[in-house]
């Protein structure tokens, strides 16, 4: 036979090679493996259950954790729900570990196929994309996997999770290979630090009029003052919220109650606008979240808001109206609602949520960073410093839209806090805040609408708030010994 | 004239009845009577006489002036001499120095699986077949002699008439089979080098004899059921109602005592639990004791039946009708058949059908010249039922973990009231309405009725050769095939209820072209001079595989029962892609003799394939062999007893490139569609370096037969595979995929097997036989991966150390039960700094650790024992496999040990520990108890088992009656497959892997039939 019989062609998918000659010639195609990147965050993982799928699992399967969702009916993230699924062995753990591993692989991919020197403009906002994607992936898996905050103390010494880098972070392989092991919490949230501060500056000029979806200042400034908020870098975090939310409004009442989910949404920072090919259908934040669609939540494992904390928002505030009472839907939401009674029962559930809604074609957007949260982070940076007044300018914007007559002249850290689980419920920032906070949950209590298995109490630094590293690492990852495992 | 004649068996020396007498190339026969005696009516033109029996050599008679004739047959199994294929040709089995093993094609035809995979269990020593899914025309796999490989594949390789096949083996009807040869040693194998490295099974198909023309019809109709049962379920819904109870009465223990939690369970049960009570005339509050637990006595007549239970299964017919003619004269033959095969299974949507033609023909042209061709055409359509797998659509997962008090229609839940649809049909509860806590949004009755899961297979094979006579002694062949495969799979998930029902209806459909050609030139050469023969064979093989496939999913169809794109209206994705694999190879065999007596072999290979970077993709593959058939010693003939004997020894090497993929070389990315815009992710790791597996097999071997009785054959084996092709799990936080394709591991199989067959009587119109067969085999691992602990490293739920096999389970070992509090117990090991194992028991897996459980689901003995009986005008047979030892991990009995609302139990939960019950190895009993059954050595259970494969009477009909209708021989029979399986519990099915994982999958199939053969 010829000499080239046994090269032969292969065309399912696009060769390490060719890709490189693909970008070489035409510089724009690099931007496909940075959507990359968002595509995966809402991709659900080979093999994976119906409760995988990347990033919104990651916030909700945390959320199922505390305090203010209740899970009346046990169903996928039960265990979550009920603390029993952070150990090694279960999926979980491992589920949350790939999700951002992968986004640091694939970041780390990129940076290494841009040209070290560049000055073109395209490939700086792609890399700063990128690092901001990384960045963010070490800041919630240091939060997932080590106790950060005890008390108010910042563990900086404690053991902390791999660090991955490029060949194009200039840096040498012996180098890369001694950070696959703990490190330490500092080191890992240095790095979170620097990939976002600098992603913000290769991000500079960056116009994503295309799409929400793609990262862009405002979301690194975002970013930044969750950071600055976690390591209690109070002025920073305050100064980075009020820059994330520049340009973007508040939601009308009728916006806020048209089920979160279109990013078009002018509130809205950063999200992802699904469309009928990346929609993932049960398999998905909705599905789990949303008791208005046709998926878990909806049918059989209703998402209810904790009774105590229903009964704390006044009756004035707008977001009272984003779930049912005790004694079930008002008569005006049953009118509402009405065309969903079949197809998703639970919406007319006591104390059900009403916050997240129903596309037909399951292509509801995720909402990842909203100007609210800027709001609450500005006032709970003041607040923190003891400067009340200053707090209660700071959220005073959201209040007033929020509660109509709002009025007050200063609010201290656990108002702001108050205000953070009211106006983020569901949204994936619970277990982040009562780690941050060093908050423990209590559902047992009198009239608790949580299962009766549910009802537990789970003090701040108790080990369950910690995720232990999948087995699977530990088995083969040579830098981490079984001794190193989390308790 | 008129001659006549007597037919007598050689072994017995006693006439035979119902043997064929014909004058070749016409149509002028007879069949002999009960006494073997025949005669004939002939012109006197006529020469030879053919004389034929089933498993008998044929004798061709030279006619003479004699009035009278005496014919001795021969029974074709019992002499050595009879023709076996190997590699690239055909030898006698006398002068082969490799090991194989033949079953003959009307072996298999007694099987009643439409696939071959399954029809070897038990009946070929060496040979392990498992079996995961029972649904007709599904697959086994197949090993030869041990596990071959970890992550590549460990399947042998399937030659159908010399050249490599890759379609089904469910599209090669048994009734064309003329035999199956697996070759096991490197002596055998080597010439296939490249991919032979985990055996080679050679499929040869029928052809036709010179002579008249022989018409075959066999038909066969029978009745499936399940060949094996469900698991030891609670079935009565007072005892489900009592252990739900009591599940959620002590998850409240958090909370209440005992009697506050009592009194809250009885008042949840139905209405917020379980939400369905079966029995009329108790309110839902008062179901259970609130103090005593037990079901209140008034609870007797139920609302509905027990359904599940029921209404899925159904007692599916199978017909089978297959017809073949035969003939040809000394220049020419040729082979014809057609078949026809319909099998509904044992629940709706997992039919099989099948039909398939074939024609072969042998041209001679003079003697320099040989032409022959082989077409054949296999159309299949198989409709699978989602059954495998948690998925709330597969029925043998559903109607086993449901509790008992669910129905499959829908109820008034108060009245008990049965439900219509607008068209008067029953309605199904898909549980959406009424809430049912389990499996909501399913209902696998009717979604596997209405769901379509459809595979059209179209298969065309052609092969062609041609064979010159070049000198006298030196011959070319060239061989030509081209395999054509269509499939056309079609999904449809049906939009009246199930997952789907939200999207209005969910299709997907897939269409696969895959073209594969081979051909190969062979010079072969045989000279004898006196007592020396040598045969030398040259040749060169090229192959191509092409696959084209284009596939598509579409949503919200508007007919609910059309599920075609046409009618669909909602776009999802569109995908095509091709593929390549090549593969050429440069082959060289030299066999010597001398005498009949020593025999040498010898063979080189060289292979190259497209799998492989192009600095890494080929290999060389060699073998050596020899044998001595110590009966044709002089010394020998003094004992008597011993017919034949001889010892075989053979070592060489093989290859394996089979990793499922054909591009391992290079990281290959995936383009998505986000939104219009390309979204790029890694999908698979590249590796330049990877190369070929290579296995070393050294064989030795004694075959003989003895006592005119005995025929035995024993070998030993060492198989050491090195530079596995091993899925090496990177870290996690490598991101993924986490797994590249390394050369890593060597391991080594080492084993015996046995074949004896004993021909136990030998009367005049009765033969007993016993066959027996066994394979014993050691697995080991030699090396480990570089940068693993050379200690032993955990592998998933695989230990791995050198000496260890690649199934040595790791896993939580229980310690049972803690008598005061319920709850699960396990070990949990330390390690001091003197590596000393400080193990305590603690009672919860968050604190246990995993062990070395000492657990392998490898087997100690695989085999079958077979028996063969006939008696005058009767013909009896039986077929069994066995297995002895091995462990498999009962996942399905471990998930009926859990608690969830609405699941249902096995019955062993009945003597779980309760406070008055402290004495148990099953732990309390509690919903949101997550180790109430996490995975541990508790759930290990021995994989023995005993399969009575297949039963089979005939009676042969009388001559009289058949000359009537101008036929040679009719039979009757009746058949069983899958009769009876003996495994340690009831419901758990072994067979269904090699590594010790079993599932809920489609129950292995018991099929009864009854069958007429006639041949004129």
């Amino acid at each position: 036979c010829s000499k080239d019989y046994l090269d032969t062609e292969y065309t399912t998918g696009v060769g390490e090679k060719d890709l490189k000659e693909i970008i070489k010639d035409d510089p724009s195609k690099l931007k496909a493996l940075v959507d990359g990147l968002y595509a995966f965050m809402v991709s659900y993982q080979d093999g994976g259950s119906h409760d995988s799928f990347n990033f919104t699992a990651v916030l909700h399967a945390t959320d199922m954790m505390c305090q203010d969702i209740s899970q009346p009916v046990s169903h996928y993230f039960s265990w979550d729900y009920l603390h029993q699924y952070r150990s090694a062995p279960y999926i979980r753990t491992a589920y949350n570990w790939n999700t951002f591993y992968t986004l640091i692989a694939n970041a780390n991919r990129i940076i290494d196929l841009v040209d070290r020197d560049t000055e073109d403009s395209f490939f700086l906002n792609c890399l700063g994309e990128t690092y901001t994607i990384r960045g963010m992936s070490y800041l919630y898996l240091i939060q997932l996997y080590q106790e950060v905050i005890t008390k108010e103390t910042i563990n900086w010494n404690k053991p902390g999770v791999p660090i991955y880098l490029a060949d194009g972070d200039s840096i040498s392989k012996e180098q890369q290979e001694v950070l696959k092991g703990r490190n330490t919490v500092e080191m890992v949230l240095k790095q979170a630090e620097q990939d976002l501060l600098l992603g913000l500056k290769l991000i500079d000029g960056f116009d994503r009029s295309t799409s929400k979806r793609y990262v862009n200042s405002d979301v690194v400034h975002g970013l930044l003052a969750r950071y600055y908020l976690l390591i209690q870098d109070w002025d920073k975090a305050a100064e980075h919220s009020q820059l994330a939310r520049q340009g973007y409004g508040l939601m009308s009442e009728k916006e806020l109650k048209s089920g979160f989910l279109d990013l078009s949404n002018n509130e809205w920072i950063w999200g992802f606008d699904h469309s009928n090919e990346t929609q993932t259908t049960l398999v998905s934040w909705f599905s789990h979240i949303s008791n208005n669609s046709p998926g878990y939540a909806g049918i059989l494992s209703v998402r209810e808001i904790d009774y105590a904390l229903y009964q704390v928002i006044p009756d004035d505030d707008v977001r009272k109206g984003l779930f049912n009472s005790p004694d079930g839907m008002s008569a005006e939401d049953s009118v509402r609602f009405e065309s969903y009674f079949e197809t998703a029962p639970n919406i007319t559930q006591e104390l059900a949520s009403l916050k997240f809604g129903w596309a037909n074609d399951w292509t509801q957007d995720y909402p990842y960073m909203r100007a609210a949260e800027m709001y609450l982070i500005e006032a709970e940076a003041y607040a923190h410093k003891g400067e009340y007044a200053m707090a209660a300018e700071a959220i005073r914007p959201l209040m007033e839209n929020r509660q109509p007559g709002w009025d007050m002249n200063e609010v201290d850290v656990e108002y702001v806090y108050l205000q953070r689980r009211i106006e983020l419920w569901g949204e994936g920032f619970s277990y982040f805040d009562l780690k941050r906070l060093y908050r423990g949950i209590n559902r047992n209590y009198t009239n608790s609408n949580h299962s009766i298995s549910g009802q537990i109490s789970v003090p701040a630094g108790a080990k369950n708030w910690v995720f232990q590293i999948p087995t699977r690492e530990i088995q083969d990852n040579v830098h981490i010994s079984e001794s190193e495992q989390n308790d | 004239k008129t001659i006549t004649g007597v037919v007598i068996e050689k072994e017995t020396d006693t006439g035979m009845p119902g043997v064929t007498v014909v004058i070749p190339g016409t149509t002028t026969g007879t069949v002999t009577d009960m006494d073997g005696n025949f005669s004939l009516t002939i012109d006197e033109n006529t020469t030879t006489l053919q004389v034929s029996f089933v498993g008998m050599q044929t004798q061709m008679i030279q006619l003479d002036a004699r009035k009278h004739y005496v014919v001795m047959l021969e029974n074709e199994s019992v002499g050595l001499d009879e023709v076996i294929a190997v590699a690239y040709g055909t030898t006698k089995k006398s002068s082969f120095t490799g090991a194989a093993s033949v079953v003959k094609g009307e072996n298999l035809t007694k099987m009643q699986s439409a696939n071959l995979a399954k029809s070897l269990e038990g009946s070929l020593a060496g040979v392990q077949v498992t079996q995961s899914s029972g649904q007709p025309g599904s697959g086994g796999s197949i090993i030869v002699r041990g596990l071959g490989s970890i992550s590549a594949s460990k399947s042998p390789l399937i030659v159908l008439d010399g050249v490599p096949y890759e379609g089904s083996l469910n599209s090669i009807p048994a009734q064309d089979i003329e035999n199956m040869s697996v070759l096991k040693d490197a002596a055998a194998n080597s010439m296939y080098g490249a991919r032979g490295a985990n055996g080679v099974i050679l499929i040869t198909t029928k052809k036709g004899k010179s002579g008249a023309l022989s018409i075959n019809f066999d038909s066969r109709v029978g009745v499936n059921s399940r060949g094996v049962p469900n698991y030891d379920i609670v079935t009565d819904p007072a005892e489900y109602y009592q252990l739900s109870w009591e599940a959620l009465r002590n998850s409240y223990l958090n909370k209440y005592g005992y009697a506050e939690a009592g009194m809250q369970a009885s008042q949840d049960l139905i209405d917020n639990s379980l939400i369905y009570n079966v029995y009329r005339g108790v309110s839902n509050t008062e179901l259970i004791d609130p103090f005593t637990g037990m079901i209140n006595p008034n609870a007797t007549e139920t609302k509905w039946g027990n359904e599940w239970a029921t209404v899925p299964f159904k007692t599916g017919i199978r017909q089978e009708y297959n017809l073949s003619l035969s003939g040809g004269s000394d220049m020419s033959t040729y082979y014809a058949s057609f078949g026809y095969l319909s099998d509904e299974g044992i629940i709706d949507g997992s039919e099989f059908e099948r039909l398939n033609a074939r024609f072969q023909i042998d041209q001679k042209f003079g003697s320099l010249f040989k032409l022959s061709g082989n077409i054949a055409y296999t159309g299949t359509i198989q409709n699978s039922a989602a059954a495998g797998g948690a998925s709330q659509g597969n029925l043998f997962m559903f109607t086993q973990s449901v509790a008992p008090i669910y129905p499959v229609y829908l109820y008034d839940l108060e009245t008990g009231e049965k439900q219509y649809q607008a068209n008067g049909q029953p309605a199904y509860d898909y549980g959406e309405s009424t809430g049912r806590p389990f499996a909501s949004l399913a209902n696998p009755v009717a979604t596997t009725k209405a769901d379509i899961n459809d595979n059209k297979a179209d298969n065309l094979t052609l092969r062609g050769s041609a064979l010159f006579n070049i000198i006298d002694g030196l011959t070319l062949t060239v061989n030509g095939a081209y395999d054509l495969y269509f499939n056309y799979m079609s999904t449809f998930m049906t939009p009246i209820g199930g997952d789907a029902q939200g999207v209005g209806g969910l299709g997907y459909k897939t269409s696969q072209r895959y073209v594969s050609t081979n051909y190969n030139q062979l010079l072969n050469y045989e000279k004898t001079i006196g007592s020396h023969t040598v045969k030398a064979l040259l040749g060169h093989e090229s192959k191509k595989n092409k696959n084209n496939n284009l596939s598509g999913s579409m949503a919200n169809f508007y007919d609910p029962y059309n599920p075609e794109f046409a009618n669909a209206t909602s776009y999802r994705s569109l995908t095509s892609g091709y593929s390549e694999y090549a593969l050429e190879g440069y082959l060289s065999r030299l066999e010597y003799n001398f005498d009949n007596k020593y025999y040498l072999s010898g063979s080189f290979r060289r292979d190259g394939t497209s799998v492989f970077h192009p600095d890494s993709r080929w290999g060389n593959f060699w073998s050596t062999g020899a044998s001595w058939r110590i009966s044709q010693e002089q010394w020998m003939k003094e004992y008597a007893f011993v017919n034949d004997l001889k010892l075989r020894a053979s070592y060489g090497t093989q290859g394996n490139d089979n990793i499922g993929t054909w591009y391992a070389y290079e990281d290959q990315y995936v383009v998505a569609d986000i939104g219009g815009e390309a979204g790029i992710t890694l999908n698979s790791r590249g590796n330049a370096d990877l190369t070929w597996e290579k296995s070393e097999n050294f064989n030795v071997g004694i075959e003989t037969f003895l006592f005119d009785k005995l025929n035995v054959s024993f070998d030993y084996f060492i198989k050491t595979t090195r530079d596995l092709l091993f899925q090496y799990q990177l870290p996690l936080s490598e991101g993924l995929p986490s797994t590249q394709w390394r050369n890593y591991l060597d391991m080594r199989n080492n084993g015996v097997e046995l074949d004896m067959t004993v021909h136990l009587i030998k009367k005049a119109g009765l033969h007993w036989s016993i066959g027996f067969n066994a394979l014993h085999y050691k697995n080991e691992l030699l090396t480990l991966p570089p940068n693993k602990d050379q200690n032993g490293y955990s592998d998933g739920s695989f230990w791995r150390e050198l000496g260890g096999s690649i199934y040595d389970f790791y896993d939580y070992k229980s310690a049972g039960v803690d008598a005061e509090t319920g709850k699960a117990l396990y070990y949990r090991y330390e390690y001091d700094h003197y590596k000393n194992a400080i193990i305590t028991v603690v009672d919860n897996t968050e604190d246990a650790t995993f062990v070395k459980t000492g657990k392998s689901s490898i087997p100690d003995v695989t085999g079958g024992v077979n028996s063969q009986v006939s008696y005058k005008n009767f013909d009896f047979s039986v077929q069994t496999a066995f297995q002895i030892g091995g462990t498999v991990m009962d996942s399905n009995y471990q998930s009926l040990m859990g608690s969830k609302v609405g699941g249902n139990y096995h019955r062993d939960m009945l003597k779980r520990w309760t406070p008055r019950n402290t004495n148990s190895d099953v732990p309390i009993l509690s919903h949101d108890y997550n180790d109430i059954n996490a995975s541990s050595d508790r759930f290990y259970t021995d994989a023995s088992y005993f399969n009575l494969r297949n039963i089979t009477l005939g009676y042969t009909l009388g001559n009289q009656m058949l000359s009537k209708f101008h036929l040679k021989s009719a039979r009757i029979y009746l058949t069983g497959d899958n009769l009876w399986l003996k495994s340690a519990r009831k419901g758990l099915d072994p067979r269904q892997s090699l590594n010790g994982a079993v599932g809920f999958n489609y129950a292995a199939m018991r099929t009864m039939s009854v069958g007429l053969s006639i041949n004129m």
